[in-house]
């Protein structure tokens, strides 16, 4: 295994989708940072007065039980939008990764080039699944080292200048721990999407035109399908579509409201994740890909 | 000497179409083979073949390495150029230079640059922002800049004016080109690179008609011109291709008898356009 040619291969992607990579996690991260500062300017006086007496009566905080799961709910709602947003791009990239280098051609040169079909196709599944969503975790923890940055600057004003000390609220923050908590969901949340993605590349791989109908359409007139057939045969339950809601269905523990009830947040995180990967939609993942790889070797043009 | 690219039995199959039937091809060191058809003949298929970009049947090896089973390995010494634009639209020149020193073993990037210098391409231009020379050249220098025993180009400078055209071959034989390696390239415009070419191989139906060298093909064809009174004689001779123009006929004869055609007109030798054209519009050829 040539480890430069991978290494050179990641930056070929980013490269390609550098612009999307670039570009919006920033303006995400600018209107983060933006939107409270602005909020708080807009502020009345009387909703003024309020965060004041609060930020004065800090030092009661720390007996609010569960401030530790607080803190963890902030930061996740802080990741949220990149995450989601990441997502978008993710699926994006998925379904255009393999279907535009056939679009314009540019697989002939590829293709021309000693580097294997199984290597590129990795490459990609890898960028897609872990270097795109890390890029935008990436944003997502510059956003919160800048609150924090902001928060000590005033929590050091405050603290010399008013007498309002926020020190025991910083020990109960953990804010480390919980940034790797959530880091650590990464590798989880790959896997846990791996069938789905490895669809997506083998629907960008097949198609001819349109790859995003190519993913939705066959799974669409499945649904369409079973529906019928249920209705038919008067079975009881629609397997498809309650396998694919249990699936895509975003995990309970996830949910900021129910962050505070758990005893120990900082592995909420992994547990959730965990519980949504399955033994067979790896195994379709799997498949996904073997069916991709052979497409690219055996009919990579279009 | 072993060929560096040996092609036996190759067959192809689009559904119920046999494109490329029983092709026999040697290619050895120093040999500029010209793979020379019309549209759809089968040429580009069998160029992919070789490389290993589309299934095939038969026998490929190309520095022996069986194409569809050591694709990448083979790639290493062999070089590429297809006949559409296929740089990718987004990529930098600068990044296409990286991309080749990293990913390939045999790319010499201070070769691409000095080929590179003697253009007026700019490092940070995107491909997406070049002329369609431009392109070309830069695909060139990328692909002259890798150490390679085997170049295959596929109608290489199609789209492309003139002057560009002479600097791409005049380029290829300057900078590529020695006795240790071998160039197989298809065009239309062979009257382009006759002078380039040593072998050619014409195709037809997906068949090769036609598999010698250059000079063996001016020895074996000769182009007859002959006034009215002397066309019966001359036809007896069964010519491959006659055309009649301003009341001078002109007739392509295979393997004649060269003094009894000297005794009824004039002979000369055909050019290479001449026979591809001959052969092309005849039913069979010997």
């Amino acid at each position: 295994m040539n480890l430069m040619q991978i290494f050179i291969a990641f930056r070929k992607e980013l490269w390609e989708f550098k612009k999307t990579l670039f570009w919006v996690p920033i303006v995400i991260g600018i209107f983060m940072i933006t939107a409270p500062l602005l909020q708080l300017l807009l502020l009345e006086s009387a909703q003024l007065r309020i965060v004041i007496e609060g930020v004065s009566n800090a030092d009661s905080l720390i007996h609010i039980n569960g401030l530790t799961q607080i803190f963890l709910a902030t930061i996740m709602g802080m990741f949220a939008p990149f995450i989601l947003v990441g997502l978008v791009i993710q699926l994006y990239y998925f379904t255009t990764c393999l279907f535009d280098e056939r679009r314009d051609q540019s697989i002939y040169f590829w293709r021309s080039l000693p580097v294997s079909d199984l290597q590129n196709i990795m490459v990609k599944l890898m960028t897609g699944a872990l270097v795109v969503p890390a890029i935008f975790m990436l944003a997502a923890t510059s956003v919160v080292f800048i609150f924090v940055f902001f928060a000590l600057i005033g929590s050091c004003i405050l603290g010399s200048g008013y007498d309002v000390s926020f020190w025991e609220l910083w020990r109960h923050a953990d804010i480390l721990s919980h940034l790797s908590s959530v880091w650590s969901g990464l590798f989880f949340y790959a896997l846990w999407m791996f069938p789905l993605f490895s669809w997506l590349m083998l629907a960008s791989m097949y198609a001819n035109k349109a790859p995003f109908l190519w993913a939705v359409l066959p799974v669409v007139l499945l649904l369409i399908v079973e529906f019928y057939v249920v209705g038919y045969l008067k079975l009881e339950s629609h397997y498809l579509r309650e396998a694919l809601w249990e699936y895509l269905a975003l995990a309970r523990e996830l949910i900021p409201g129910s962050i505070q009830q758990e005893d120990n947040p900082n592995h909420i995180f992994t547990s959730a994740l965990w519980s949504k990967i399955s033994l067979i939609g790896t195994a379709l993942g799997i498949g996904f890909m073997c069916l991709t790889h052979w497409l690219r070797v055996n009919r990579s043009h279009l | 000497m072993s060929p560096l690219i040996s092609i036996s039995g190759l067959n192809k199959f689009y559904r119920k179409n046999h494109v490329l039937q029983d092709i026999n091809l040697n290619v050895e060191a120093g040999q500029i083979l010209g793979l020379v058809g019309p549209n759809g003949a089968g040429k580009t298929t069998c160029l992919q073949a070789l490389l290993g970009l589309t299934r095939y049947k038969g026998d490929i090896r190309v520095l022996g390495h069986n194409p569809s089973k050591h694709r990448t390995k083979m790639l290493e010494s062999v070089a590429y150029i297809a006949d559409v634009a296929v740089l990718p639209k987004w990529i930098k020149v600068s990044q296409a230079l990286t991309y080749m020193q990293g990913v390939h073993p045999n790319f010499d990037g201070k070769k691409a640059l000095a080929f590179l210098a003697k253009t007026n391409i700019p490092m940070s231009a995107t491909v997406k922002a070049l002329s369609k020379g431009m392109v070309t050249q830069l695909h060139l220098a990328l692909i002259l800049a890798v150490d390679a025993k085997v170049l295959v180009l596929d109608e290489p400078t199609l789209g492309l004016d003139i002057l560009t055209r002479r600097q791409f071959y005049s380029h290829l034989l300057e900078d590529f080109h020695n006795d240790d390696k071998c160039i197989i390239i298809t065009t239309h415009q062979i009257e382009e690179i006759e002078h380039i070419l040593t072998d050619v191989a014409f195709i037809k139906d997906g068949q090769i008609v036609v598999n010698e060298s250059v000079e063996g093909i001016r020895s074996r064809f000769k182009l007859l011109a002959v006034t009215n009174e002397n066309l019966a004689a001359a036809k007896a001779f069964a010519p491959i291709c006659v055309n009649n123009m301003l009341g001078l006929t002109s007739m392509l004869f295979d393997d004649a008898d060269l003094d009894a055609l000297a005794s009824i007109g004039q002979v000369s030798s055909p050019s290479l356009a001449d026979v591809f054209v001959g052969i092309m519009t005849q039913e069979g050829v010997k």
